[in-house]
């Protein structure tokens, strides 16, 4: 008779199918990925392999809202502060004297500016909440009154080498600004040539124009602004660098619009008039020299969604997740455009602008692993190098 | 055992497929029913099911289990082809939303079974590369890691902890967000 082998009280899963599991924890709960680290030397190796971290990124798709970067002021300095949405913390949150101007693919735009002689020093700086990098660009000069209100320029960080996933791609800031007589685009990529440069020029139709304090949106290889003076939209066309104006002549476009991008990737606004909130989206004529108009596509009534009497403004929007942030008497607020359900944002005392974070964390290597592979590999080496001396030591001599 | 509802009944029952579980037990199915699973598929197409498909990888009781469940989504895959003439576009939506829901509350029941049960249909799942119930199956052991600390993921999965304490101090140092 053949003795019973104790079951297992489990099964155990096959090393292919953990990783099936591990892929479907949810990334705008980070920490659940970092605690299943912590099981076992296997769950540990699956998470923070290059191998997981793409497949992970392919299977979720759009990456989800880890925070927004708020634009503080603290002593009368301006400090861009990193608000958490979900389980993730920076281990430097705060960034002082800097402001946040955009953020895409992970990487947060910094400036801090200041003004010599009446020309404006600008200093671009790209910082990575996860990994806590702030990598310093060449300072811009520009003739125009940057570090007043109202601002006369905007920038976008964005992919330089367009692909999908952006893992590990090099990055591109485009930078929009309004001198006396001409509107202009300059972008520094250092993957080509470490300097600013300048794209794109064109005279300006407005004596007076700013633009919104709040990020640009791309669709498809275009970057738009709202400005505000001139009531319209500085579309920056990224294949041929050219510059222009899209008029806006409704009366819903003002101060407390923003500009997104509509379920089907069209070019979109959310206005706030009197408590409801409209979502305009851009239609293009049949004929491309028609001037694109703009037609109302839902109205969500405000009064429903948050709390009655908070003056609310749209002030931010997070592409991707179809999140729209709220400004609001009551705090921030963020209204989720897919179910048109809105929770109370995090808190913030002079929240006037939010930048929304949105990436995929995944936990990689830890310090004390990286030490171990490089001593297990000089020890290989050494190992080698000595057989190798032993085979020439054993080798007669010719 | 031809599945009932759908419009051609004859044609169904004409492309039977018998599927042999490890146990050696027989279960005769519609092609519609086998062919979610992408592996079985791919053999009739190569004209090899004659006499039976053999699975030794699967027992008959996880099989039962797994024909149910194709059975279910292959009246759902038909469904969607065969009524969109029949309905006007409202009441096929309607139609639509009141199948679909049905599918969820199937698909819910479906999962309440014991962790070894669960893990049979993950693995088998895999085996016979059936997209979507890898994907009920391994969402639902998902959903039950994710809000669970270390300790409590390999209590109930049964895991040995082989990190050193330096290790997993060095990890919660780290990312101590993570484990607040």
């Amino acid at each position: 008779m053949t003795p019973l082998l104790p079951s297992p009280p489990t099964p155990e899963l096959l090393e292919e199918l953990v990783e099936e599991i591990l892929l479907r924890l949810p990334p705008d709960n980070p920490a659940s990925l970092f605690r299943a680290a912590l099981v076992c030397r296997l769950w540990r190796h699956l998470v923070s392999g290059a191998g997981f971290r793409r497949r992970f990124r392919e299977f979720h798709h759009t990456p989800p809202l880890l925070g927004v970067i708020c634009n503080e002021v603290y002593r009368r300095r301006p400090f861009a502060r990193f608000l958490p949405t979900s389980s993730f913390r920076p281990a430097r949150p705060d960034k002082f004297s800097y402001r946040a101007i955009d953020a895409r693919h992970g990487r947060v735009l910094l400036h801090n500016t200041f003004t010599v002689y009446g020309r404006s020093v600008i200093n671009f700086s790209i910082w990575d909440p996860i990994t806590g990098d702030l990598q310093e660009l060449p300072s811009l000069l520009c003739p125009v009154i940057a570090s007043k209100k109202p601002r006369g320029w905007n920038a976008a960080v964005l992919c330089a080498a367009g692909h999908s996933d952006h893992l590990g791609c090099s990055f591109m800031v485009v930078f929009v600004g309004i001198e006396y007589e001409k509107m202009f685009v300059d972008i520094y990529a250092p993957a080509q040539e470490s300097k600013w440069i300048r794209v794109a020029s064109t005279r300006r139709r407005y004596r007076y124009d700013f633009f919104k304090m709040a990020p640009g949106v791309v669709v498809g290889n275009t970057l738009y602004f709202l400005a505000l003076g001139s009531n319209g939209i500085v579309k920056v066309d990224m294949a041929t660098w050219e510059i222009s104006v899209i008029d806006l002549v409704h009366k819903f476009f003002r101060r407390n619009s923003v500009l997104m991008t509509t379920e089907d990737g069209r070019l979109g606004v959310a206005s706030v008039y009197e408590c409801k909130l409209y979502l305009w989206s851009m239609e293009v004529g049949s004929n491309c020299r028609d001037a694109p108009r703009f037609v109302v596509s839902r109205v969500l009534d405000l009064e429903k969604l948050l709390p009655v009497n908070t003056s609310p403004r749209a002030n931010g929007f997070a592409d991707g997740v179809r999140i729209l942030f709220m400004r609001t008497n009551d705090g921030l607020y963020c209204i989720d455009l897919n179910t048109e359900q809105a929770r109370k944002g995090p808190d913030c005392n002079t929240c006037h602008d939010v930048v929304p974070y949105l990436n995929f964390h995944t936990p990689g290597l830890s310090k004390l692993e990286v030490k171990l592979m490089i001593e297990e590999g000089v020890r290989l080496l050494m190992e080698c190098a000595q057989k190798v001396m032993a085979q020439q030591q054993t080798r007669p001599a010719l | 055992m031809a599945s009932a509802g759908s419009g051609d009944e004859k044609a169904a029952a004409a492309a039977m497929i018998t599927l042999i579980s490890s146990d050696n037990e027989k279960f005769e199915v519609t092609e519609a029913t086998a062919t979610l699973s992408q592996t079985i598929r791919h053999m009739i197409e190569d004209g090899c099911t004659d006499g039976g498909v053999p699975l030794p990888n699967v027992t008959s009781k996880i099989l039962a289990r797994v024909i149910e469940y194709c059975k279910k989504h292959a009246t759902a895959a038909a469904g969607e082809e065969g009524s969109s003439s029949s309905f006007s576009d409202a009441a096929f939506l309607e139609v639509d939303r009141a199948f679909l829901e049905e599918l969820e509350e199937f698909d819910d029941a479906f999962l309440e079974v014991d962790r070894a049960t669960l893990f049979d249909l993950i693995l088998a799942a895999n085996y016979l590369d059936i997209k979507g119930l890898l994907n009920l199956t391994c969402q639902k052991v998902a959903d039950s890691v994710k809000g669970k600390t270390p300790e409590q993921i390999r209590e109930m999965y049964n895991i040995v902890n082989d990190l050193t304490p330096e290790e997993e101090a060095e990890i919660r140092r780290e990312t101590q967000w993570a484990f607040e």
